[in-house]
């Protein structure tokens, strides 16, 4: 149907649905009884025949109506649709004239939603989402014990057994559940791989609502010691990936860890337990306990190794559960004196990363969305800025058909939902860029999340995305939009821009202020955590734990600590025989694992220094052990194959122990009595450098060495430490099976390279430097493009002027000098503004940084430098430009 | 299907289409014109056939209808349909006749 048909029957639409009825309906009772009369009838008589025909005129009447009154109410909504359609397809064709402008646009708003859309994926999985699987997961929670321990009040998520089983005595839980998250090795010989397991009582899968996808899930009997009958179920995802969904995994034994398990169940499809980390299996807690802790686990309130999952009982809050709990707790551990009366169980929520208790990494997300979201600002002021300079330069356009009669309302329409637009096929763009970035982040920070629940693109990253950019759309278009639908207001912008800069656009500068201001904030931030990154890497940590390979053998509980060190000795020798092994040392306790102290005297004090680190604490060693972690020696000597048993006793002390013991004296020569006074003199032979050996920001510590073979008392070792010349990875084959060799009846290996240890302690410091970089680099180049956009255009507009100026015999440099001048004098404002801003939120960011001020000049003064020189750079190609212009073409211009 | 059928040769107005039913049904088929006028402001509703005002024979303004691509469609669709029932009809009636 024509255009011009359609608005006609919209008009007569208009005139009244009735009129047009009754109309119809004469011309047919005219008609009809014309024809009658024309046959012979009488007109009374055709008249008659006509109604007869027809039937109850007013019944039809009112009928008709009805169906008019319901096709007009159609056709509005069809009518607004076309309407909408008609805008959209215009902007369709519209962005995709200037191409090159729309790709800019795309690429910059896209790479700000990308960013906030990979965060979002992030953040929805650490604290947003609960894990998937579980039913009512709102009604599940955490436990948390809150006691003050030698002074200081600590929060902890791990509790012994009985803490937990207290629980089940209140009514406010409808179940309760010990968790022990641990890594197994899984499988044979050199094949063998790390896999993730919980131990849990059989009550786990019930309280969280996980039902089989095969098999059964645990029962009580499978929680018993009998070696016989130990069982394993698998998470669904690892079903897949390692046994291709085959329903004959049902009865098959699976090598974990030392021994070997029975598969009973698959676990439905989704689960991946109850953290964001990924769950490969799951172990009744009893029978695996026994390889994970020694003692009476199971009624000691000593020994902290679980962590308590809660269901409450319907209808319970909170609150009140924490409040019973409590009760319950301090009443169990009434008759220990020693223990905090005060002590308080809180029952947080199941995602740790919104507990009381969250770990740095939910911190350091929730700053880089944070962060992304400046980005995000950034991009939508560049953009606003390109929308600007767009609509400043289609004013005549604009003028024109505002005198043709279109309303501003529909104008201002248009031009949103062309900005709108843009920003969803930036959009588009930033779900590419969330999917590439969010994996990268998802490498490099979080490998063990699980996030095959829905994949990385779901329909929730996808929501968010196409809600951000509408919403950075609507941000970036609603000031060009509406100032463009009154041209005469951008008449007057315009003009500011060429009277010679005394009424600049102080809407264009502000957007530039803004960005160079978020930027410095950004990289303020960037510049901290880098520091501090840098001064974490490179602290000295006493000991080299690169090419190192940690081994750490499990026996038999009731081996005797002579049989260990015989076995240890006999391995040692093995293991250093492998090719591309170098050296191989052994001791009694792992640097950022296990402490151990022994009472000290030291003859000439009263009492031994107290330091906050405490000690000190002594390690025994294999000869060895100095030359495998690259420990160097102060003073003296180390230890050699002939101290043992029998010979002199002598020790080795770190530097902070012999500068507190003997300050200002040599250490040299120098007695310990371990055991107490009336033990024999220890004679000191060696200071050794001090080893960070509880956590990289804790600092050094009173700890010292004696030969394993001289330990008083006799102690077992613990672990080897096997320094490499190649990847300590490429030794866990070989070295698992020297061990084996020299002790068959090892039921466990551990075989870890020395650095992973460490890497969970780099990790927020990697993750605040690396993002905060990346995204503050990002602000930079979309700034420095805003800030170059604007001052080319304010080139293009002062022509005449700079032209005239040159005319009149005004030098290039000066020139260039009076353009760059505007660039510069706008990032500094911003510079000024962010260094402020960075320096108000500086208190908040302190305690993720380490050993660096949050107010480190250094750092804010590099950021304006860099800033400043970026806008000299982003400034330099226009005032170069503006040097060139011929007074000539300056006139024609005008 | 009838009100289609009418305006199948081109658009009429309502009396027209009257008329033409009247007259090739042979006033078996009569209904009241006050329903045939319901009947096509319905199908008007439905996009089946479309309206617009013009000019009558004798110079008087009336209200055109015509059929709309959808209406044809429908129109065939129908047609096919009642063809096959009647023919069955037809068919039942034979033998009915011939047993």
């Amino acid at each position: 149907m024509s255009r011009i048909a359609g608005i006609r029957r919209w008009l007569h639409l208009d005139r009244g649905v009735a009129e047009e009825i009754d109309a119809e309906l004469a011309f047919h009772f005219d008609r009809t009884i014309e024809e009658l009369v024309a046959r012979g009838w009488s007109r009374d008589a055709a008249e008659e025949e006509g109604r007869r025909r027809f039937g109850d005129v007013t019944v039809y009447r009112e009928t008709l109506r009805e169906i008019a009154e319901a096709r007009r109410e159609g056709r509005r909504w069809r009518l607004r649709l076309e309407d909408l359609h008609r805008m959209l397809a215009q902007a369709w064709r519209g962005i995709w004239r200037r191409p090159s402008f729309t790709l800019l646009i795309a690429l910059t708003l896209g790479l700000g939603i990308g960013v906030n859309a990979a965060m979002f994926g992030v953040l929805d999985r650490l604290m947003l989402r609960p894990p998937a699987g579980i039913r009512d997961p709102d009604t599940v929670r955490r436990m948390y014990v809150e006691r003050s321990f030698l002074g200081q009040l600590r929060l902890s998520s791990t509790v012994s057994y009985s803490d937990i089983r207290d629980l089940e005595q209140s009514p406010a839980f409808a179940r309760v559940a010990a968790v022990r998250p641990a890594r197994l090795a899984y499988g044979d010989g050199p094949a063998s791989r790390d896999v993730r397991v919980e131990l849990v009582t059989p009550n786990y899968f019930p309280l969280l609502g996980v039902d089989p996808a095969l098999g059964r899930l645990f029962v009580s009997a499978d929680d018993s010691t009998d070696p016989g009958a130990s069982v394993v179920v698998l998470s669904h995802g690892f079903w897949r990936s390692e046994f291709g969904g085959d329903p004959g995994v049902l009865g098959r034994t699976l090598a974990l860890g030392d021994g070997h398990f029975r598969v009973i169940g698959v676990t439905a499809p989704g689960f991946a337990g109850p953290s964001p980390e990924r769950v490969d299996a799951w172990l009744p807690l009893r029978p695996a306990a026994r390889m994970m802790v020694g003692g009476p686990w199971e009624t000691s309130r000593g020994i902290h190794w679980l962590e308590g999952l809660v269901r409450l009982a319907p209808g319970t809050q909170v609150t009140r559960a924490a409040e019973m709990a409590t009760a319950l707790h301090r009443a169990a551990h009434a008759d220990d004196p020693r223990y905090d009366r005060n002590a308080r169980v809180l029952i947080g929520p199941l995602l740790e990363a919104r507990g009381p208790d969250s770990p740095p990494e939910a911190h350091v997300s929730l700053w880089i969305a944070g962060v992304s979201l400046a980005v995000l600002v950034v991009a939508c002021a560049n953009v606003a800025n390109l929308l600007l300079l767009r609509a400043i330069r289609r004013r005549r356009e604009v003028a024109v058909r505002l005198a043709l009669g279109i309303g501003r309302g529909r104008l201002l329409g248009e031009l949103l939902v062309e900005a709108i637009l843009l920003a969803l096929v930036a959009g588009a763009a930033g779900v590419v860029f969330a999917l590439w970035g969010g994996e990268a982040i998802r490498q490099l920070l979080f490998p063990s999340l699980a996030w095959d629940g829905s994949g990385p693109l779901s329909w929730r990253l996808v929501g968010f995305s196409i809600a951000i950019s509408l919403l950075a759309g609507l941000l970036a278009g609603v000031i060009p939009a509406w100032l463009e639908s009154r041209p005469e207001l951008l008449e007057a912008l315009k003009s500011g821009t060429r009277q010679s800069g005394s009424r600049r656009s102080v809407l264009r500068g502000a957007l530039v202020v803004t960005q160079a201001a978020l930027s410095a904030a950004l990289l303020v931030g960037a510049g901290l955590f880098l520091l501090s990154f840098h001064r974490v890497k490179s602290l000295d940590l006493g000991m080299d734990p690169s090419k190192v390979l940690l081994i750490a053998p499990t026996f038999p509980r009731e081996t005797k600590p002579a049989r260990r060190r015989e076995v240890f000795a006999l391995a040692a020798e093995r293991i250093a025989r492998l090719p591309g092994v170098e050296r191989v040392g052994y001791s009694s306790a792992v640097p950022f694992r296990s402490n151990w102290a022994e009472e000290l005297s030291v003859p000439g004090l009263d009492s031994l220094p107290t330091v906050a680190t405490g000690g000190p604490y002594i390690d025994g060693v294999s000869a060895d052990y100095f030359a495998a972690l690259a420990v160097p020696m102060l003073q003296g000597r180390g230890f050699s194959p002939e101290d043992r048993e029998g010979t002199a006793r002598v020790a080795v002390v770190g530097e902070t122990m012999a500068s507190l013991l003997w300050p200002g004296q040599r250490a040299l020569g120098k007695c310990l009595r371990i055991g107490g006074d009336t033990m024999p003199c220890t004679e000191v032979v060696g200071v050794a450098r001090d080893v960070q050996r509880n956590s990289l920001t804790s600092g050094s510590r009173m700890q010292y060495y004696v030969p394993l073979t001289q330990y008083p008392g006799g102690a077992a070792p613990d672990a080897f430490f096997v320094r490499t010349s190649g990847d300590p990875v490429g030794l866990i084959g070989p070295a698992r099976a020297a061990l084996l060799e020299a002790g068959p009846d090892i039921r466990w290996i551990e075989l870890t390279p020395m650095q992973a240890l460490l890497d969970p302690e780099f990790r927020s410091w990697r993750m605040g430097a690396t993002l905060f970089t990346a995204f503050g680099g990002l602000a930079l180049i979309v700034a420095a493009i805003g800030l170059y956009s604007l001052l080319s255009y304010g080139v293009a507009n002062r022509t005449p002027e700079l032209g005239l100026r040159s005319a009149l015999g005004a030098r290039p440099s000066r020139l260039v000098a009076l353009v760059a001048r505007d660039g510069l004098a706008l990032v500094g404002m911003g510079v000024a503004l962010g260094v402020l801003v960075a320096f108000a939120g500086s208190p908040r960011l302190q305690p993720l940084l380490f050993r660096t001020s949050a107010r480190e000049a250094a750092v804010y003064a590099g950021v304006g430098v860099v800033l400043l020189v970026i806008a000299a750079l982003a400034g330099a190609l226009p005032a170069w430009r503006a040097t060139r212009v011929s007074p000539l073409t300056a006139l024609r211009a005008e | 299907m009838l009100v289609l059928k009418a305006l199948l040769f081109g658009p009429r107005h309502g009396y027209a289409v009257a008329r033409w039913i009247r007259d090739t049904s042979d006033d078996t088929l009569a209904i009241e014109e006050g329903a045939l006028y319901t009947a096509l402001h319905r199908l008007e509703r439905r996009r089946w056939i479309d309206a617009d005002w013009g000019v009558s024979e004798n110079n008087r303004r009336a209200k055109y209808y015509a059929l709309t691509r959808e209406g044809r469609r429908q129109l065939d669709a129908e047609t096919s349909r009642w063809t096959r029932y009647a023919e069955a009809v037809f068919k039942v009636l034979r033998a009915a006749e011939g047993g």
